[in-house]
């Protein structure tokens, strides 16, 4: 079995000598050092094929999430404007068919992209910077030998394992029913039931930089928690964190889908799971099955996409993970 | 030497397709009347064919009558257990179920029942008029759960007394003429009297005894009920062996069910999914108008029962103007285009216009039609200018309002994006939240909200929904969780009041004349804007079953899930079986297929029109067959 | 998401195999700690469910009796049995001792007592995800070994592509696709339940016919996580395989398929096993949509149904019983990978 990399692409080979010839100061120097390293790894990731195509399908994406109001009106999504027939199959003017209120499906998917997007990436943002602040507490205090720093990280880890445990749909049904549904709560629950994992992981990264030589010259050097945690197991976890974070995304935007398809959504704001719960409760089979179909494979593309991105990511992190590409 | 000739072959074979033809034409007439049985007996021996299904999103989910509130709950307790009355199949007036007439005293405070004889429970023990006096005088119990749920009918009862095998005398605190319409469920004493109060809200009633035209066979809660035809009921043998009512949870799958055959008739869907029926074979689509309406209800003010003002609604809403100008600005002819489409009507006032009696029908100048330069002319006159970002302000306040969606319902939900649409066009600010049922009932308790959408299923005695609208129904109790009474609308008028407290003592045209008036009251203060009368939507294989009793008795009644009415049940039939099956039942007399005219002139119309087209295709025959023989024989000649 | 998991619980467990070889006496001991760590788990579920759906929600009472006008007794009856308005403290200890009692309390929609509710969904539930596990992780496994085994080859390539699809998919859009095309369009399948509705008939006949409706919805749970233990598994192996003692064996000269049955997939093996332990809380997700598509009567349905009331004392308890199942589910992982992990045993 392997474990996530003892080591970190930060503390590569020695950078390449500036083509001055001028000394400089030891920050130029760290720059330099990490200008090359995002460039070798910029160079490595563009080897992934399967990492490059799914980054290309994200950048699409993203930019037609971002364009959207140039893309697609938004009066559209506006059922008191919509005048065409309701649940039409594709045709020229409609190039997705039209759903039960007669608006065009593809306006609402473009919509659909930036409301769906915008959910999973913020949902994660909440995750990722829960997960990451319990894991490198938990790392960081748990290396210390001193009890109390050991019961710090045993209280954070059994509340992590109570999250990885209990099983996020029913938690996620009973709160947003709890509080009323709306985007934000959707967002806020995902992000609060989905951080366990990311905190495990980085709490097992932040263990094995907790035993490297640096660190304790920096203790010896009189550093205290917060620098430690901030300025040298933070930067060091970053990289497997990024990695974690595409992934996430992934989880993100399908849980999602499934909120809103439980009707836990918004029902003003389109987002692709909004679309397939509209789809499934107004009759699918009535005329036009485009309207299930196409925000589903959206999701597929889209959750791929991040997921290929991710694994690459964490190929060339971690040379030992490379292999299994 | 003759030639051979082709041409009288080809004339001796139209001759005899002629005779096919006319045989062909006339062998249905014939067959069916000659014989009728033999030919129903083989549709109906097999199984399969006598067991009808039912597809609801609902389902039974207890069998104590007096727990029961889903629609489908409802339905099934009719079938096991009958009433002391029911509603008429071809009128609303009460009809006898178990109580064979009855007459009140001249004062109008005593009434005596008639109670059939030789009914049987289904455990064999005879239904008597203490049966009835139980009933009635348990569910009359003072704060039981009995009275909560059938108050609106024992309301004025103070006491049922069997004076006879089979008559019953009550007597009242006021006159009712609620009294010709008890639509009760009759218990069996000898069950009901081991269950006391306390013992009622866990009481499962798994094995119910009942007296009804059908009795469980098997049952799983919240999923499907399975009913066996009772065939010794007083009312008829039902003419289906086993009765199904399955429930869904994936509308699509209930069409699907439809559709492939699955199951019989469908409750429920969507107005999508029906559509998307037309045109499958075998499939018939009722578009029936009910009894229903959805609204759009304002805070009229919401306050106890004490005059106290509760909750934060806000006080723009309070303003006649501003309710006149939100129910200008809805296009509500596109809700049941669109949403709907058009199993609908036009809403106006709160009895629906199949209630034809009282029905009030506002006349064309007074209508709230969708007018939305008329909506902003009544606000700029009431003092909301057009503010920032589009939203009208008076007195530095936005007129902002908030709109509560029930997630339980796929139309309102829907609905909610376009009203939203129309306000914010004519400068309201509208947050549209969807929560659930019971969230909605506690925030409309408290007066905490601003508009909501919900609707009522409207009975042919009216009485209930007018008292919706009196002071007296607002909350009750303090804060800051009032009690909610049924007022969701905290509309209060006296002048109001005081009709209906009139209506309640009249029947007939006078009653009819002062609910319209009441109706015409409510309209113009439009303390509802009731949207649409939705229709039910059913649909089911006519190509396996017929005999259904519709409510109202038109193509467009409804078929099941009728106005307090079970007759149909008992009238269905498998297709193709003789209406003599079931049309001699009580109540089927307006069965569709039910031979109204004697027999014999449908045998001899049939036998006639058969004789002829064989009469027809003989004489073809005859006249090609001699005509070729004069043409050879001429042949010969020329020869 | 579950490889995240996977990938914390074998950091956790390496780093506990790395505080020191663990005794016969230690493994017992490790074995307590593990067994009292799922306990107070189990007990911060008990707190966390009194609090979600006793504390936050509003006055239940109206809703029992659809709003009709109580009488304070009335109000104070309905009080009485739910056992609302006593102090927090008093009703978290009532609580306490009527779960563990197995008094889940009553259905606010039709006050059936909840554990017979759960009672009556709970064998549907089983079968359901249970033969979907056994199948996902049979056809998942088989599909990563032998993607890990011959690496690069076009069954890899193509069982990678297809299951990463497989993955991304949302499992109720799955369904109803399925449902559509099979039940509806073809009507090869039925459009929902556990049996017919005329009756399946009994024996044979009627376990034919519960088969014939277990079919969709159990292609579809084991379709969507058969993606999980396919692709870990695969990963594991090809790990695996850079292991020294395999060189070993092969310069011994076993055959590969030896070495492959005898030595490289058991070991690769033991995260699946963690895995599908691991995995149990997102099955059960699944199969709240899953059921509801195909109108199966277990427990997903049944919180789905509770959701809209919504039904507290419902909602409460099929969420304790999953809660439930999966810290069990993971102990039993946790306690295979402790037992079984050549690595942590080392006595």
């Amino acid at each position: 079995m392997s474990v996530r990399a003892a080591t970190s692409t930060s503390d590569g080979p020695p950078p390449e000598q500036p083509p001055s010839s001028q000394a400089l100061s030891p920050r130029a120097l760290a720059r330099a050092r990490r200008k090359a390293a995002l460039v070798r790894f910029w160079r490595e990731f563009r080897r992934d094929r399967r990492g490059m195509s799914g980054l290309i399908v994200l950048a699409v994406m993203i930019a037609i999430a971002l364009l959207a109001p140039v893309l697609a009106n938004s009066r559209g999504l506006n059922p008191i404007y919509a005048t065409a027939t309701p649940n039409a199959g594709p045709s020229l003017r409609f190039p997705l068919g039209t759903d039960s209120d007669g608006r065009s499906v593809l306006t609402e998917l473009i919509w659909g992209a930036r409301n769906s997007l915008l959910v999973g990436f913020t949902a994660t943002l909440i995750s990722i910077l829960i997960g990451a602040l319990v894991g490198v507490v938990a790392g960081h205090f748990g290396s210390i030998r001193a009890r109390a720093g050991r019961l710090t990280d045993n209280l954070l880890m059994r509340a992590t394992d109570w999250f990885l445990v209990v099983p996020f749909l029913p938690l996620a049904m009973v709160v947003a029913r709890t509080i009323g549904p709306s985007l934000g709560v959707i967002i806020l629950v995902i992000g609060l039931t989905s951080w366990a994992g990311t905190a495990r992981i980085v709490r097992a990264q932040a263990l094995a930089v907790e035993t490297r030589p640096y660190l304790e010259r920096a203790k010896a050097l009189g550093a205290g928690h917060l620098h430690q945690m901030y300025r040298h197991v933070l930067p060091n976890v970053m990289p497997l964190l990024l990695a974690n974070t595409i992934l996430t995304v992934a989880g993100t935007i399908l849980a999602e889908t499934t909120l809103s398809f439980l009707g836990l959504g918004d029902p003003i704001r389109p987002t692709w799971g909004q679309m397939l719960g509209a789809a499934y409760s107004y009759g699918v089979g009535t005329g036009n099955v485009v309207w299930l179909l196409a925000p589903g494979i959206a999701v597929i593309i889209v959750v791929m996409a991040f997921t290929l991105v991710g694994h690459a990511l964490e190929a060339v992190l971690d040379p030992k993970l490379r292999d299994r590409q | 030497m003759l030639r051979p000739n082709t041409r009288p072959r080809l004339r001796l074979a139209a001759a005899g397709l002629a005779l096919c033809g006319g045989l062909a034409a006339a062998a249905p007439a014939l067959a069916a009347n000659a014989a009728p049985a033999a030919r129903s007996a083989a549709m109906s021996s097999p199984s399969d064919s006598s067991i009808f299904v039912v597809g609801n999103t609902d389902a039974v989910d207890t069998l104590n009558p007096f727990l029961g509130f889903t629609s489908q709950d409802y339905e099934v307790y009719g079938l096991i257990y009958d009433n002391l009355m029911d509603y008429g199949q071809l009128d609303y007036k009460g009809t006898p179920r178990l109580a064979t007439s009855w007459s009140h005293s001249k004062d109008g405070l005593t009434w005596t029942y008639h109670i059939r004889k030789g009914v049987k429970w289904s455990d064999g023990v005879p239904l008597t008029a203490a049966d009835v006096a139980y009933t009635i005088q348990r569910n009359i119990t003072p704060n039981s759960t009995e009275f909560a749920d059938n108050e609106a009918y024992v309301g004025e009862i103070s006491s049922a007394v069997a004076t006879g095998k089979y008559t019953v005398v009550m007597k009242v605190k006021h006159y009712t003429p609620v009294m010709n319409r008890l639509e009760v469920p009759i218990l069996p004493e000898h069950i009901w009297k081991k269950i006391s109060e306390k013992q009622l809200g866990s009481f499962k009633n798994l094995n119910p005894v009942g007296s009804g035209p059908f009795t469980v066979s098997t049952y799983s809660s919240n999923q499907s009920i399975r009913l066996t035809a009772n065939p010794h009921y007083w009312g008829g043998k039902p003419g289906i062996k086993t009765l199904v009512f399955q429930r869904f949870d994936n509308p699509t799958a209930e069409k699907l069910a439809l559709a492939n055959g699955t199951i019989s008739f469908a409750e429920n869907l969507t107005s999508a999914l029906w559509q998307s029926l037309k045109g499958t074979p075998g499939v018939k689509l009722i578009n029936a108008p009910a009894g229903n309406f959805d609204e759009l209800s304002f805070n009229n003010g919401a306050a106890t029962v004490t005059g106290k003002p509760i909750g934060d609604g806000n006080p723009a809403l309070k303003d006649v103007n501003v309710r006149h100008a939100i129910s200008y600005a809805l296009n509500t002819s596109v809700l049941v285009k669109k949403v709907l489409l058009n199993t609908g009507e036009f809403g106006t006032s709160i009895i629906p216009p199949i209630y034809t009696q009282f029905h009030y029908s506002p006349p064309a100048s007074q209508t709230y039609h969708y007018n939305p330069a008329k909506a902003r002319a009544i606000l700029d006159a009431a003092g909301w200018k057009v503010g920032p970002g589009g939203v009208r302000v008076k007195n530095g306040k936005q007129l902002s309002l908030r709109l509560f969606v029930r997630n339980q319902s796929p139309t309102q939900t829907q609905d909610a994006p376009y009203i939203k649409g129309w306000l914010n066009a004519i400068g309201i600010k509208i947050t549209v939240t969807s929560m659930s049922d019971s969230q909605l009932t506690a925030d409309i308790g408290n007066g905490q909200y601003d508009l909501f959408m919900w609707g009522w299923g409207v009975e042919p005695n009216p009485d209930f929904q007018l008292s919706v609208f009196t002071c007296g129904q607002r909350s009750y109790g303090s804060g800051p969780n009032y009690s909610p009474g049924w007022s969701d609308s905290f509309y209060c008028n006296p002048a109001y009041d005081k009709l209906y407290h009139q209506q309640q003592a009249l029947d007939g045209e006078p009653r009819a004349k002062v609910v319209k008036q009441m109706q015409k009251m409510l309209y113009d203060d439009d303390a509802y804007n009731v949207l649409y009368y939705p229709n039910d939507l059913q649909a089911y294989r006519s190509d396996k079953f017929t005999g259904f009793a519709p409510s109202p008795d038109k193509p467009n009644g409804l078929y099941l899930y009728q106005e307090i009415q079970w007759w149909s049940y008992r009238c269905i039939r498998p297709a193709g079986s003789s209406p003599s099956l079931t049309d001699h039942n009580i109540g089927c007399e307006h069965e569709i297929g039910a031979v109204t005219a004697p027999t014999s002139s449908g045998v001899n119309g049939g036998l006639i029109g058969g004789i002829a087209a064989v009469g027809v295709a003989a004489g073809l025959g005859a006249w090609l067959v001699v005509s070729r023989r004069r043409k050879v024989a001429l042949a010969d000649e020329r020869e | 998401m579950a490889e995240a998991m996977l990938e914390g619980a074998r950091a956790a467990a390496e780093e506990r195999s790395g505080t020191g070889a663990v005794g016969s006496a230690g493994l017992s001991r490790t074995i307590t700690v593990k067994v009292l760590s799922a306990a107070i788990t189990l007990f911060v579920v008990l707190v966390a469910n009194f609090f979600l759906f006793r504390v936050l929600p509003a006055n239940p009472a109206k809703n029992l009796t659809h709003n009709s006008t109580l009488t304070a007794k009335q109000l104070l009856a309905i009080n009485r049995t739910f056992g609302l308005g006593l102090p927090l403290p008093q009703q978290f200890w009532n609580y306490l001792v009527q779960t563990f009692h197995g008094n889940l309390g009553r259905s606010f929609v039709n006050q059936l007592p909840v554990s017979e509710l759960i009672g009556q969904a709970l064998w549907p539930t089983i079968l359901l995800v249970g033969t979907s596990t056994i199948l996902s992780t049979v056809i998942g496994v088989w599909i990563g070994i032998r993607g890990g085994w011959s690496r690069g080859s076009r069954f890899d390539r193509s069982s990678t592509a297809f299951v990463n699809v497989l993955y991304a998919m949302p499992d109720f859009w799955l369904g109803m696709v399925l449902l559509i095309t099979l039940a509806g369009k073809l009507a090869l399948f039925p459009d929902g339940g556990m049996h017919s509705f005329t009756g399946g008939g009994s024996g044979l006949a009627g376990f034919a016919d519960l088969l014939w409706h277990l079919a969709l919805p159990c292609l579809v749970l084991t379709l969507v996580y058969l993606a999980e233990y396919a692709l870990v598994m695969r990963s594991s192996l090809i790990d695996e395989l850079k292991a020294d003692y395999l060189l070993t064996a092969r310069a011994k000269g076993l055959r590969d398929e030896l070495v492959r049955r005898r030595h490289a997939v058991p070991n690769a093996l033991l995260p699946s096993v963690t895995l599908i332990m691991l995995n149990l809380g997102f099955v059960i997700s699944g199969a709240i949509t899953t059921e509801t598509v195909f109108s199966w009567p277990g427990l997903g349905r049944l919180s789905y149904v509770s959701l809209n009331a919504p039904d507290y004392p419902t909602l409460e308890g099929t969420f304790l019983l999953f809660s439930a199942a999966v810290i069990v589910a993971n102990l039993i992982g946790d306690l295979l990978l402790t037992l079984f992990d050549p690595r942590v045993r080392q006595a």
